[in-house]
């Protein structure tokens, strides 16, 4: 059943990046999904592979995966491929490769190796900063990429393992609180000095001097809060992605009709990666855009469905962490095309092109079926 | 424990998959209101933002003269544009250059004209028009247009572009009256209707300016789908098939004016260099068959587009200020011209009788004023008809001081001096016809006698318009109905419907008694071997004339205007024509055989105009 789901993901992943790289200029960028279909196709050996081992074979070697995540990203940061401003990506005997996005997955296995340790006592405020500690290392390095979006999915990450862990409920309100205020911070750094009369310059001075946030991340949260404030500048992106989705009605322009992407409104950089979502919801519309969260809704559902089954909290916590990586990208990603969120770097599981992330996503569900396929020790000999 | 371990977990599981189905939902809701409820909202927007609309110009009128001969009208200019959509190239930008670059070199060749290099052309090209298509080449001949033709498939986005343009048959002819036209500006309201707008012409001045409103027709619209960067779709998807909407553009109206072109010309002809104005017109209904300003300019050239340097010396005083309209801007003082209605003012309304005698033995005392006679030793004694004949200045102060400032002042203005005619152009001038409250104003002094004694002789304070002796004239000509001088004859609606423009007369009542009297002594200014005016005397009809000489400047510099007005023929009258020259010698001399030409030009050169 899983395993169907993420073919049919996958499939409808390829389909529409192709119509999202149709009208690009360059012949070679139009067949980016042919580029898809090859990661896709390495994706899910690599699915098979990690589900083939028990899982907690994978939750052993996890300190080493996680070290290795960190080296990854540091070297990420001296001798990395800058592209668009960001020093995201690392050549690897030709291959460009995202170590954000397996770092996820290495901190994932770490942290529910560190939570399911019988010394750990899950309801001390000293497993909480443990756990949020072995986030917040790679989420530093990744934020000096800049990369802000996906930094913050470690927290939040740390979050979702803390709460299915157990954490006490006091204390995870207290760290709610914490963020709330954080949030409440953030917004007052933003909305303060526009309601003071200062001018953009001296917002974006006092903005920075509260959080230590650049220029460009001020533009997306003060765009976020209005969108109308800068149509053809930072909030360009929302606002072409609102026109897509506007404009697909219930059934939708079309396949390869979208205007959007095909005029060049939806800018080609990003009409098939971060906003596929648009894409879709253009060419497909509410009924093609709804069945697509029903697939994921599905995949979301095979994976709790493993959690609540696994006789171990090792599995629980594992299938209950892979579905909620899932359920963050799906909902933060659409939701930024859909204008609910700020526009971050998140990635739709499956369906935005993107090699690294393919593989990354196909590994976590592969531990999911691991989880599922071992729910007992293996027999040591 | 563990069991302990396992029910918060599972609880905290089903907590977890009741957050994640809330959030989905949320998501699934936000999806169903933009795309539902607000779609169609969304899907307008979306089209709004790839269409652009451009203003098409409306087809421009016609000017004619009275008989239909084109005075302005529209002519195809045939163009050579360039699609800019259909050479992009992905990458850089140099790479786009380089393949308009190949088909400018080669169009080049072909058609046999140098082009512009092909990065200062795209240079040229601002986003926001791109849209549109560049033009490279304008004014091509046939023959050009017919080479490209044969060429045309080889280039990729090269095409011919036809597109009306306002010229002038009759070059430099009437160019005051006609007036140019010019780029035309928007108001910001019409810019809100539309992005872009070709280029549509727009009167500045003279006809092409008063009837704009008639000329210009209407405004048609085309749509043209545009890609993120501006470019036209060249490719259509299905969704950007739509047919572009198109609103024609219509036809103005045509105007039918009053001038006669031959006669014009003749005019023309006969005014040559000199610095002045003549006016002819037709006495019964005022129709002016032709009105001069001469130097003149050639619309023409203004409107093909002129260069600064060449616009500054149009201007200038040096050249003779070729675009200022002298017949119905300029004010002159009239000189002897103005003694008809002097005459025709003490003889209504002054009790002045025809036979009264006046001596004049050369120069006219009384008190402080002291003004001379043409004839040195004098006229002799005289009565009207001989000093109209002779221009006899004492005969005329003696005559206006008896009769006073008063009724020759109301003479005057009954004729429409110191008052605009009301003719359909712009800028014309009122003239001046001073009274004593005006000079109270003006100098801070009272008036007195010998402002009176220089008004009589038409020198002093008063300014009038050769448009406005020409009504003069006409007064005379018709023993004292004064037509409205019209200069537009009709007009031609869109929808074909002619609206003519009335003709107006207005009736001073003068006894005809008095009128044939001053007639008489017009006409035996002309007739008479001492006659002022001899130079218009034709073999063939006779004519009635008066000339003026009047001087200006500095006292001595012997700077005068020359004028000379004639009725013909002076019994049945047709045509009344002022002329007046800037410094002339004298209305005989200089303004006479001006008007001789133009009169033999219709009674002995084959027939009237």
């Amino acid at each position: 059943m899983l395993t169907a789901l993420v073919f049919l993901l996958i499939v409808v992943g390829i389909v529409f990046v192709r119509s999202a790289c149709a009208s690009r200029a360059d012949p070679v960028l139009r067949l980016l999904y042919r580029r898809q279909i090859v990661w896709a196709i390495a994706g899910v050996g690599l699915y098979g592979l990690v589900a083939a081992f028990d899982y907690r074979r994978w939750l052993e070697a996890a300190g080493f995966l996680y070290g290795m995540a960190l080296v990854l990203l540091g070297m990420t940061l001296l001798v990395g491929r800058t592209l668009y401003g960001s020093r995201r990506w690392l050549n690897f005997f030709g291959f460009t490769l995202q170590p954000s996005e397996p770092a996820k997955i290495a901190y994932l296995l770490f942290a529910v190796w560190v939570l399911t340790r019988p010394l750990t006592d899950r309801t001390r405020w000293k497993t909480a900063g443990l756990v949020l500690g072995l986030a917040a290392l790679p989420a530093v390095l990744i934020v000096r990429q800049p990369d802000l979006g996906t930094a913050l999915a470690f927290p939040a990450l740390g979050g979702i393992l803390l709460f299915l862990a157990g954490f006490p409920w006091r204390k995870l309100m207290v760290m709610g609180g914490v963020v709330l205020l954080a949030v409440l911070y953030l917004a007052a750094a933003v909305i303060g000095p526009k309601w003071a009369g200062l001018d953009e310059e001296g917002q974006q001075r006092v903005f920075h001097a509260m959080t230590g946030l650049r220029g460009y991340q001020w533009k997306r949260l003060t765009v976020f809060l209005d969108p109308a404030a800068d149509p053809t500048g930072a909030g360009y992106n929302t606002r072409q992605s609102l026109l897509a989705v506007g404009s697909g009605g219930w059934r939708g322009v079309g396949y390869g009709a979208g205007v959007q992407s095909a005029l060049g409104y939806l800018p080609s950089t990003v009409a098939p990666t971060d906003f596929i979502f648009s894409v879709i919801a253009e060419e497909t519309g509410f009924l093609g855009a709804a069945s697509l969260l029903l697939l994921y809704l599905g995949v979301l559902g095979c994976g709790w469905r493993i959690a609540w089954q696994a006789p171990e909290s090792s599995g629980r916590l594992l299938a209950g962490g892979v579905t909620g990586l899932l359920t963050l990208h799906v909902f933060v990603n659409v939701g930024m095309t859909i204008g609910l969120l700020p526009v971050t770097g998140l990635p739709l599981p499956l369906v935005s092109y993107g090699g690294t992330f393919m593989l990354a996503t196909l590994a976590a569900v592969g531990l999911l079926q691991s989880v599922h396929l071992h729910p007992k020790p293996a027999e040591r000999a | 424990m563990s069991t302990l371990m396992n029910s918060i977990e599972r609880n905290r599981l089903l907590l977890f998959g009741g957050i994640v189905l809330v959030a989905f939902f949320t998501l699934g809701m936000t999806l169903w209101n933009i795309q539902i409820v607000q779609g169609a909202v969304w899907m307008a927007d979306q089209r709004r933002q790839s269409r652009r609309l451009i203003r098409l110009p409306g087809i421009r009128g016609r000017i004619e003269d009275r008989n239909g001969a084109a005075l302005a009208e529209n002519q195809p200019d045939y163009r050579l544009v360039l699609r800019l959509e259909q050479y992009r190239q992905s990458g850089r930008w140099s790479r786009t250059v380089e393949a308009v670059a190949r088909d400018l070199e080669r169009v080049s060749a072909i058609v046999g004209r140098p082009s512009e290099e092909a990065a200062a052309l795209l240079g040229r090209v601002a986003r926001s028009r791109r849209a549109l298509p560049v033009t490279l080449w304008t004014g091509l001949t046939p023959k050009e247009v017919a080479r490209f033709l044969e060429h045309r498939f080889a280039f990729r986005g090269l095409e011919i572009e036809v597109v009306p343009r306002r010229v002038y048959p009759q070059g430099s002819l009437a160019g005051h009256v006609l007036g140019y036209v010019g780029e035309r500006e928007w108001t910001s309201e019409e810019t809100r209707a539309f992005h872009m707008a070709l280029p549509e012409p727009a009167g500045r001045s003279g006809i092409e300016r008063q009837y704009d409103a008639l000329l210009r027709g209407e405004p048609g619209c085309r749509e043209v789908r545009v890609d993120a960067a501006g470019y036209p779709v060249v490719v259509p998807t299905p969704a950007t098939s739509a047919v572009s909407l198109v609103v024609p553009p219509r036809a103005g109206g045509d105007v039918r004016l009053t001038l006669d072109v031959p006669l014009q010309h003749l005019a023309e002809a006969a005014m040559g260099d000199v610095r002045g104005a003549l006016v002819a017109m037709d006495p019964r209904t005022g129709d002016l068959l032709a009105l001069c300003s001469c130097p003149g300019f050639d619309p023409n050239r203004i409107s093909a587009g002129i260069s600064a340097a060449e616009w500054q010396a149009l201007q200038n005083e040096a050249a003779g200020r070729p675009l200022f309209p002298r017949a119905i801007a300029a004010f002159y003082p009239p000189g002897s011209l103005f003694k008809p209605i002097v005459a025709m003012a003490a003889l209504e309304k002054g009790g002045w009788h025809p036979d009264t005698p006046v001596r004049c033995d050369g120069v006219f005392v009384r008190g402080a004023i002291r003004v001379r006679c043409s004839a040195t030793y004098g006229h002799g004694t005289i009565t009207l008809e001989k000093a109209i004949e002779v221009s006899c200045n004492p005969y005329f102060c003696e005559m206006g001081l008896a009769v006073g400032l008063e009724p020759i002042r109301q003479m005057a203005a009954e004729l429409g001096l110191g008052r605009r005619t009301g003719i359909e152009l712009a800028g014309e001038s009122a003239g001046l016809l001073p009274d004593a409250a005006w000079k109270r104003r003006r100098f801070g002094e009272g008036w007195w006698e010998g402002d009176t004694a220089n008004l009589a002789i038409g020198q002093g304070f008063l300014g009038v318009t050769p448009l406005q002796m020409a009504q003069v004239a006409a007064a005379f000509a018709t023993g004292g109905r004064v037509p409205r001088p019209r200069l537009v004859r009709s007009i031609r609606h869109a929808d074909g419907r002619v609206e003519e423009t009335s003709v107006s007369v207005r009736d001073l009542g003068w006894s005809a008694e008095h009128w044939q009297a001053v007639v008489r002594g017009l006409r035996r200014a002309v007739e008479s071997p001492t006659g002022t005016a001899r130079a218009v005397r034709l073999p063939t009809i006779p004519v009635a004339a008066k000339t003026g000489t009047a001087e200006y400047g500095v006292k001595g510099s012997g700077l005068k205007y020359a004028w000379m007005m004639a009725i013909a023929p002076a019994d049945a009258p047709q045509i009344v024509l002022v002329a007046v020259i800037e410094e002339g010698e004298s209305g005989g001399q200089t303004a006479g055989p001006i008007i001789r030409r133009v009169l033999s030009g219709l009674w002995e050169g084959g027939g009237e105009g």
